[in-house]
């Protein structure tokens, strides 16, 4: 009888499947997290088209500059993470932790500029209630509603992202992971990247299409 | 184990691509195109979107199995918008009482009893946009529904 390794789980035949188990897994819950999402989305569709007018005009009132600054962070974590899973696969433990540090640095910047960007949003007067800022009728509040609800909806998700990425780097560098065997890191990778996808559609809906006005 | 991998070159030009869209998106945001504004800002996110899901979530390197999961997550949600934009797209706003009375919309005796209190449609109006633009006026019928 060969012996199994430690880190194959006693319900999986051979490694091959313990690691298509995980994929599909986590696959199957960013699926329920579209859907998570995809309600926040299909509430914004159907408001601006009830208002498009206060819509358009509404988003003029987001920061542009923290808009695509947080985008570009964003796109620069996912690399950086899709960097660290591609160690992980090569046993490069030092190159692994490097890149999941990173990410997870880039993340906490990305939090930062949220908050700047928050903190001027409640100075403007951009929050819905007696103190909303904005002329017109409901379709101004309402925007604010989806931007206050979809940001603060996906910024709780990068600080899960952080602390799941936070873990990765703590057990990679306890040198948990190797070439055979690294299923938590590419699934935390693909929780990532999904958390970069949704703010690759929250930025155009939110910040840009009122933006020639 | 895994044989079918990805190249760190290529994950550097992926983002090197993520950020010329980006670039991009911007940039054309300045321009007033009209609908082609949301067009191009949607079109260029599926692109961003497709490149992300493709090379750094590998999907294209992944088994049917979990292209299949992947997949079935948007497809609920595109059943999930069409339904849902099927009934918001095909609404239309409420005449108020006192407009004349429109002939071709009248079938069924729920609308008969409409007819009678000079209602026209029967659809609770939901876009004041319209109303404040256009020549309708805003009038919530919910109460009607509910007697």
């Amino acid at each position: 009888m060969s012996e199994s390794p430690a880190w194959l789980r006693e319900q999986f035949d051979s490694p091959e499947q313990q690691q298509e188990a995980s994929r599909l897994g986590i696959w199957a819950f960013l699926a329920t997290e579209i859907m998570f999402f995809g309600g926040l989305f299909v509430g914004y569709i159907v408001y601006r088209h009830a208002y498009p007018h206060a819509f358009a005009a509404s988003s003029r009132h987001t920061n542009i500059l923290y808009g695509t600054i947080n985008t570009a962070i964003l796109l620069t974590s996912s690399l950086s993470m899709a960097l660290a899973v591609h160690a992980a696969e090569r046993g490069e433990t030092k190159r692994l932790v490097k890149n999941t540090l990173f990410t997870v640095l880039l993340a906490t910047a990305f939090l930062g500029v949220k908050a700047l960007e928050y903190a001027e949003d409640f100075r403007e007067g951009l929050v819905p209630g007696p103190g909303f800022s904005l002329q017109g009728g409901k379709g101004e509040e309402l925007f604010f509603y989806f931007y206050w609800a979809m940001t603060g909806l996906h910024a709780i998700h990068v600080l899960i992202g952080i602390g799941l990425l936070s873990t990765i780097a703590v057990m990679a560098a306890r040198n948990r992971f190797s070439a055979q065997y690294h299923n938590p890191v590419e699934v935390a990778g693909l929780y990532w990247h999904f958390v970069d996808i949704v703010w690759i559609y929250l930025y155009p809906l939110l910040y840009l299409i009122g933006r020639h006005l | 184990m895994n044989t079918r991998t990805v190249s760190s070159k290529t994950l550097w030009i992926t983002w090197a691509s993520l950020v010329v869209l980006l670039g991009l998106t911007w940039f054309a945001a300045r321009f007033d195109l009209g609908s082609g504004n949301t067009i191009i800002a949607l079109c260029i996110a599926g692109a961003k979107m497709l490149l992300v899901l493709s090379f750094f979530m590998r999907v294209r390197y992944s088994s049917r199995l979990v292209l299949i999961f992947a997949c079935a997550g948007f497809i609920w949600w595109m059943i999930f918008i069409s339904l849902a934009m099927t009934d918001y797209l095909t609404r239309q706003p409420v005449r108020p009482y006192n407009r004349p009375f429109n002939q071709s919309s009248t079938t069924g005796s729920g609308r008969m009893r409409m007819k009678r209190r000079g209602i026209a449609k029967c659809d609770v109006f939901y876009a004041p946009d319209m109303a404040r633009s256009g020549d309708f006026e805003w009038h919530d019928l919910s109460n009607e529904f509910i007697r």
